[in-house]
């Protein structure tokens, strides 16, 4: 590669890292939030407030496990209602970190360090918020477990031609990888923050789980094999995951969910809705751990691209939708198109449709792109369009299938308001725990995409 | 609790030892405490300490509970009765009694408690089937709010104080020969009962006895007398009817007699082929009945015009050669489009002479009947589609009823005995019973449960239920039949025959001596009544038809403005059956709300008031006013109301207090049945309304499948054709059946009339919870087989169609296919079963279902099932508990039955021997369940029927229960304003 070339690519690519830091100044600046004594002055009321939202969130369950879903506002034709909407929003949520840290560690986009640890962590706390759902959405709650192939005495298995059976498997292994392949990325850190407390009990602690890394080559040689490999195993399941959720609908009959688009549709729409929430938690993040300088603007700018063309993708998805109900010739599946846009929930629609399609075009502005509030303002609405593109589905659909003579109108109760805002205690909590206890950017990875990390780059620029 | 606590504090003048009399506090808190460790806190509202230990014992405990076994008494017969076997049902015939009608019913006995009923086929008005209100009476029984034991001034007595004081009483009205004795009572038809009223009248010939039922009232006898006094009523025979007018007649719906009536009418519209041919309803109503539902041509008018339109059709076939005479002139304002519906109505009806029929509703008035019977004769139709009997029985007066108020105003009467009903509640106010009745010294009020009536009263004699009691009773066409107990009485309380027979004797015997008795004199003899009690019906002979004295016809006007006619309930009828719960819930065939009766009005007078569903108005006419929900009913006539009578009871048990509107304040003595709005007005109140379908309309959807007779014989393949979709493959390896039964279903959508019969017999056979008010308008009603309702055609003439909906057992089942766990499966009969076990209540299956036909537990509906009504389950079904879902099993139960009992026989299932309940209630016959691998099975050969159909069969799922296409026989030459297609 020419002299030439790389110098006409440092004056077009800035630093992903500003300012130039040191390593030490990295280390500090990362370990010195959870060596703290004192958290921000933000953190603890914000503590309190969502932990008193968890604590809605455990009331509202312990009433409904008393009393049954009829607490809820479910009924005949809407079987399923705030839950399963709730379910698949969380999911989506959870795609973004496993793609960040996975899908863009395989295509070598450097500059996913800064964020993929938060990502991941926030994924993680995505997919536990919905995997509260499937549980205790069910009838008989106590017998849950039977969703699970376990061996009986009575021979008894589950229905494999289920997709909520698939739905089990999808999600729960999504879980374990992305916890696995969060935990191993941390184990450097931790290893880090062993060494540099000086708590006994700290030091301890963090020993046990940094399992005795030692920074040696060889360590790290299969490290970076391991992580590799987990990225590999996660990529596809990022991809799987939402893919199977979305089976749930389309592996049906209902008019509206019976349709092949479904699994690129709703991968397309998870990854969206998880870049805004990521947004919408960087954008605070940053500037409460006045981390500017590891979370640049170049981040925001990069996640709003991604929105945009996610953004663009849904909308597709929802224009082609009427031309498939249209073409399919099929009347229940034009009826029920027809009946989202202008029929009783098309309030619904149009709020789904307005903040999926028309709130990301404005990311086509590069002003935009670089303001706080709105990419703010922006973030939190693709999120509540994408809440709402999930009611759509759900709702509508089986609110007017096949016999008019069993529409309905499905109406949420209060504890169906209380069990999601319950979920929201719950996924800010655990944040909360992660950004006090938990290195919350990658130090290690980071320290590797500064400049001076690549001592040896003009003989090794010969391999790439 | 209270009184205790303070004699301990002021007991200080005794002591117990030195320490205390000197109140040491130790030995105070030692006296305070009895344990002296966590006494106090146990009965101290909350103290921490116990808090935790409790929780802590009550999580520790709680799995001991499995470690007791529930204490339950099994005793066996010390004498086991001969031919009971435990665990298998017995049937014995009884009749049922509604007003002066009655049902002969077979009913299902387990081990000693009845549980279902069915119609007896030997009853001329049952014929097998029932209706809803017989189906539901075995809830009343078990009515854990029955009246329990004879009270007077609420306390409680014995009957032997109440015949000791009616002994006093009597031996007092002997002297004036009982002038100063009343009997209000409600109307019936029986023989031993009337052997008792007669002995009672020869004793004291001055005492007044009254008949009074609350609700429509027949004018009927009135109209139609004999030339040897008497009056008559019309009995009509719908087999031999190939055109039929009815005037407000719901002969197939509200009726007493709609059993028979239907019956007999379904079996001239089945069509097995294109040659078969059909009879043709023409109706003319103002509110949107089952009958009309049915009819070929239904033209909607208010009521008060019935009596011009049936003027006018005589008029017509007077022009056409009949010779009805002295006809008044008709007014001459209808639309074109009536008149020439009206004369090619007439037409039709001459065309068809003595194969025709004109019907009116009992309600009309007097000159109606008169008119109708005229016209029938000169159609020469009497004796051949319509016969006139004698009046068996007593009819509800509330002349005579007024008579009494005055007597009981003048103070003329120191006794009044009020048997059955709530003629407080039912009586126009103006007669302002309540007060008067108080004034009464003796009142006594004999009836099954206590009501508004009870309270006015100082007596209050509970009333046997009739499937606990011995009793007689005549039928219509002469027919009688023996009313036996299938149960002791549960508590202290007494039939009617034995009521009676107090009244008239003092004696308190028992029901069965009394009926023995009075059969030895006038009954069936002593070797007929063993075989009269086993088949439930004997015959004394049949009336003899007899001819009616038509006098002429005044000129009648009709009533301007706006009209409001009191019509009987579709759930409570006349009120009666105001605190049964499953008919409560049960949707009215028509409107489909249940819990409710708001009013009914047409869509144009909707727009006119300027209100929506659910909007009160307030309705006032000349005697009283009250405000109550509208409910737009299409097809209803412009510039009327309907309202349904026996809601709104403020005495009633718990369920039902307070349930719907009460509308009898409207009513007065001249106007039981309709009357004029004097004042109108939107309230901008609104409520919900609990309707269990919400969407009349069916979008264009092949759903019900219709056409006329005619285009049905050019084209017998419509049904079949109404969809195209392409070649149909299956995903999955289909089930192979290689031997056995394979269950299937065929429902007849020409015969179903959508009287809801099916709905509560399956109710009853099944277990099925009531879910109540709120939860029906969550849309979560749990009946398994629904009648969905639709309209087609313009809204204030639409024509309707009923089409049963429940489980279709679909071969490719989209709910079996998303269950997780596999509580949905097929089994090897074909049949889509559910294991409630294995359900963990995801609901999956229920979106999958296209039909919407499962019904999931939101909580646990049967938690508070008091102990009595848990008698009336059905001990082959279980109960399901809180997050199952469930649905029609096209009574699996019964096909395990039957099964058995073919196997101990080594033999097959013979066709017919399983009936479901459903198709077992029809009394139109619409439903037939069997085994499809049989060829000549009933089913297969309905199934073979050209107009056979599989709703949304291009789904692939391949439904068992597969319908017949509704097909209707409109007059080619009616003019096409109406909906037909």
């Amino acid at each position: 590669m020419s002299t030439q070339f790389q110098s006409l690519q440092k004056t077009k690519e800035k630093p992903l890292i500003e300012g130039n830091p040191t390593f030490a100044w990295i280390t500090d600046k990362i370990s010195k939030i959870v060596e703290a004594n004192k958290a921000p002055k933000y953190w603890l009321p914000a503590l309190g407030f969502f932990s008193s939202l968890l604590l809605i969130l455990g009331g509202s369950i312990g009433y409904l496990l008393w009393e049954g879903v009829g607490i809820w506002g479910v009924q005949v034709p809407n079987a399923w209602g705030w839950a399963i909407i709730n379910f698949v929003f969380w999911v989506g949520i959870g795609h973004a970190g496993t793609l960040i840290s996975a899908i863009l560690f395989l295509f070598r986009q450097k500059w996913r360090t800064s964020i993929n640890r938060s990502a991941e962590a926030m994924t993680l706390f995505a997919v536990m918020c919905a995997l509260v759902f499937p549980a205790i959405h069910v009838g008989r709650v106590w017998v849950v477990y039977w969703m699970f192939p376990l061996p009986n005495q009575m021979e008894m298995w589950p229905n494999f031609r289920s997709p909520l059976l698939w739905d089990v498997f999808a999600v729960n292994v999504y879980f374990l990888v992305s916890l696995l392949f969060w935990y191993v990325g941390l184990i450097p850190d931790l290893a880090t923050l062993r060494d540099r407390t000086t708590s006994k009990i700290k030091q301890v602690i963090y020993g046990v789980f940094a399992l005795g890394w030692r920074g040696g080559n060889r360590q790290w040689k299969h490290y970076e094999l391991a992580y590799l490999l987990l990225a590999g195993v996660a990529t596809p399941l990022v991809l799987s995951v939402h893919s199977v959720v979305s089976f749930d609908f389309a592996v049906s009959q209902v008019p509206g969910w019976h349709t092949t688009i479904f699994p690129p549709y709703f991968v397309a729409g998870a990854i969206f809705s998880g870049f805004a929430m990521v947004l919408t938690l960087m954008i605070l993040v940053r500037k409460i751990y006045n981390l500017e300088s590891i979370i640049t603007m170049a981040h925001l700018d990069k996640i709003t691209k991604v929105l945009l063309a996610t953004g663009l993708m849904v909308g597709y998805a929802y224009t082609i939708e009427f031309f498939t109900a249209w073409y399919s010739g099929n009347d229940y599946e034009s009826f029920i198109f027809k009946a989202r846009a202008a029929g009783p929930y098309a309030w619904a629609y149009w709020i789904m449709f307005s903040c999926n399609v028309f709130v990301p075009q404005i990311f086509w502005f590069k002003s935009m792109r670089k303001s706080i509030p709105v990419m703010f303002v922006a973030s939190i609405l693709i999120n509540v369009g994408m809440w709402f593109e999930r009611f759509v589905i759900v709702i509508t659909s089986l609110a007017q299938d096949y016999l008019p003579s069993s529409w309905g109108y499905f109406k949420p109760t209060i504890w169906d308001v209380l069990t999601f805002v319950g979920t929201f205690g719950l996924f800010f909590t655990m944040f909360l725990l992660f950004l006090r206890f938990v290195p919350m950017v990658a130090m290690s990875e980071v320290k590797g995409v500064l400049p001076q990390a690549d001592p040896h780059h003009h003989e090794d620029g010969h391999h790439e | 609790m209270m009184s205790m606590e303070n004699k301990t504090q002021s007991n200080d003048l005794y002591w117990r030892s030195l320490e205390q009399k000197e109140g040491e506090k130790s030995s105070m808190d030692f006296l305070h405490r009895e344990f002296p460790e966590g006494a106090s806190e146990l009965s101290s509202p909350v103290s921490r300490r116990t808090f935790v230990q409790l929780m802590g014992a009550s999580a520790g405990l709680a799995g001991m509970v499995a470690c007791r076994m529930p204490k339950e008494k099994i005793v066996p017969y010390v004498k086991s009765p001969e031919h009971l076997v435990p665990g298998k049902p017995k049937y014995y015939a009884t009749a049922m009694t509604l007003g002066t009608q009655s049902y002969g019913l077979l009913v299902e006995s387990n081990n000693g408690r009845p549980t279902k009923i069915e119609g007896n086929p030997k009853h001329p008005s049952s014929l097998g089937a029932t209706n809803s209100f017989a189906q539901a009476s075995i809830l009343s029984l078990y009515d854990p709010s029955r009246s329990k034991q004879p009270k007077k001034d609420q306390v409680e007595q014995t009957w032997e104080t109440f015949a000791s004081e009616w002994e006093t009483l009597c031996a007092q009205a002997k002297k004036n020969q009982g002038a100063k004795i009343a009997i209000l009572s409600q109307t019936y038809a029986s023989p031993s009962l009337d052997h008792h009223r007669d002995v009672f009248l020869a004793a004291y010939p001055k005492a007044s006895w009254v008949f009074f039922d609350g609700g429509e009232q027949s004018n009927e006898s009135a109209a139609l007398t004999h030339r040897s006094g008497g009056s008559l009523r019309t009995y009509l025979n719908l087999s031999k009817a190939q055109v039929v007018l009815s005037l407000e007649s719901d002969f197939l719906g509200k009726d007493v007699d709609s059993v028979r009536h239907t019956k007999e009418f379904s079996k001239n519209r089945k069509i097995e082929s294109t040659k078969d041919s059909m009879n043709r309803l023409y109706v003319v109503e103002q509110s949107y009945s089952l009958t009309g539902a049915n009819a070929d041509h239904r033209l909607p008018v208010p009521s008060s015009h019935i009596y011009d339109v049936l003027v006018t059709v005589a008029q017509q076939l007077n022009r056409l050669g009949a010779s009805v005479a002295s006809l008044p002139k008709a007014k001459a304002n209808k639309t074109e489009y009536q008149q020439s519906w009206i004369s090619e109505c007439a037409a039709d009806l001459w065309a068809h002479r003595g194969q025709s029929l004109i019907t009116v509703g009992k309600h009309q008035p007097k000159e109606v009947h008169a008119l109708a019977a005229a016209i029938n004769m000169s159609l020469g139709n009497q004796n051949k589609t319509v016969f006139y009997y004698k009046t068996l029985g007593h009819e509800s007066s509330v002349m005579d009823l007024h008579a009494l108020s005055e007597k009981l105003q003048a103070g003329q009467i120191d006794t009044l005995v009020i048997l059955g009903g709530n003629p407080v509640f039912e009586a126009p106010t103006r007669l302002n019973l309540a007060s008067l009745i108080s004034t009464i010294a003796n009142t006594i009020h004999f009836s099954h449960q206590c009501n508004e009536t009870t309270k006015v009263c100082h007596w209050h004699l509970p009333q046997s239920h009739e499937l606990e009691s011995w009793g007689d009773v005549t039928n219509v066409d002469g027919t009688r039949s023996l009313i036996q107990p299938l149960i002791q009485p549960l508590f202290q309380t007494k039939s009617r025959l034995e009521m009676w027979a107090l009244l008239s004797s003092n004696q308190l015997r028992s029901g069965y001596d009394l009926l023995t008795a009075f059969a030895n004199q006038h009954g069936p003899s002593q070797n007929f009544w063993r075989k009269s009690l086993i088949e439930g019906v004997y015959n004394t002979g049949i009336l003899p038809p007899m001819t009616p004295e038509v006098a002429g016809f005044p000129k009648v006007e009709p009533m301007e403005g706006i009209v409001v006619r009191f019509e009987h309930s579709s759930a409570t009828f006349d009120g009666r059956f105001a605190e049964n719960t499953w008919l409560q819930e049960a949707p009215d065939p028509m409107t489909k709300v249940s819990w409710e009766n708001p009013a009914l009005i047409s869509p144009t007078m909707a727009k006119d008031l300027g209100v929506k569903n659910g909007q009160w108005i307030s309705l006032e006419t000349d005697h009283g006013q009250i405000e109550i929900p509208v409910w737009i009913m299409p097809g209803h006539a412009r510039n009327s109301i309907t309202v349904h009578l026996g809601y709104g009871r403020e005495v009633a048990n718990q369920n039902t207090k307070g349930v719907g509107f009460n509308v009898f304040p409207l009513r007065s003595l001249t106007s039981m049945n309709l009357t004029q709005v004097k004042n109108i007005k939107a309230l901008s109140k609104v409520t919900t309304i609990a309707s269990t379908q919400n969407h009349g309309s069916m979008e264009g959807r092949p759903l019900v499948r219709e056409n006329t007779l005619e285009e049905f014989r050019k084209h017998p393949e419509f049904a079949k054709e109404a969809v195209e979709h392409p070649p149909l493959k299956s995903l999955w390896k289909e089930h192979a059946y290689e031997d056995g039964y394979q269950w299937g279903m065929s429902i007849d959508l020409t015969s179903c009339t959508g009287c809801n019969a099916c709905t509560v017999a399956c109710q009853s056979e099944n277990n099925i919870p009531v879910v109540g008010k709120e939860q029906v308008i969550n849309g979560r009603e749990m009946n398994w087989i629904r009648i969905d309702r639709y309209f087609n055609g313009p809204e204030e003439d639409p024509m309707v169609v009923h089409q049963p909906v429940a489980c279709v057992h679909c071969e490719n089942a989209p709910c079996e296919q998303v269950c997780p766990v596999n509580a949905t499966v097929h089994d090897d009969e074909g049949l889509n079963t559910m294991v409630y076990n294995r359900c963990i209540g995801t609901r999956y299956c229920s979106n999958n279902c296209p039909y919407k036909v499962r019904r999931f537990n939101f909580f646990n509906y049967t938690k508070d099932t008091p102990e009595l009504m848990k008698m009336a389950n059905n001990p082959d079904v279980t109960i399901r508990f809180r997050g199952v879902m469930e649905k029609c099993t096209y009574c699996v139960q019964r096909i395990a039955g039957a099964k058995q009992t073919a196997k101990i026989e080594d033999r097959k299932v013979v066709d017919g021997e399983i009936t479901t309940a459903c198709q077992q209630v029809c009394p139109a016959d619409a439903i037939v369940f069997g085994d499809l691998s049989d060829p000549n099975s009933r089913v297969s050969k309905r199934k073979k029927l050209e107009q056979d159909y599989e709703m949304l069969a291009e789904l692939n799922i391949k439904p068992r229960t597969s319908y017949l296409a509704q097909l209707r026989n409109p007059n080619p030459k009616m003019p096409s304003a109406g909906g037909q297609a």
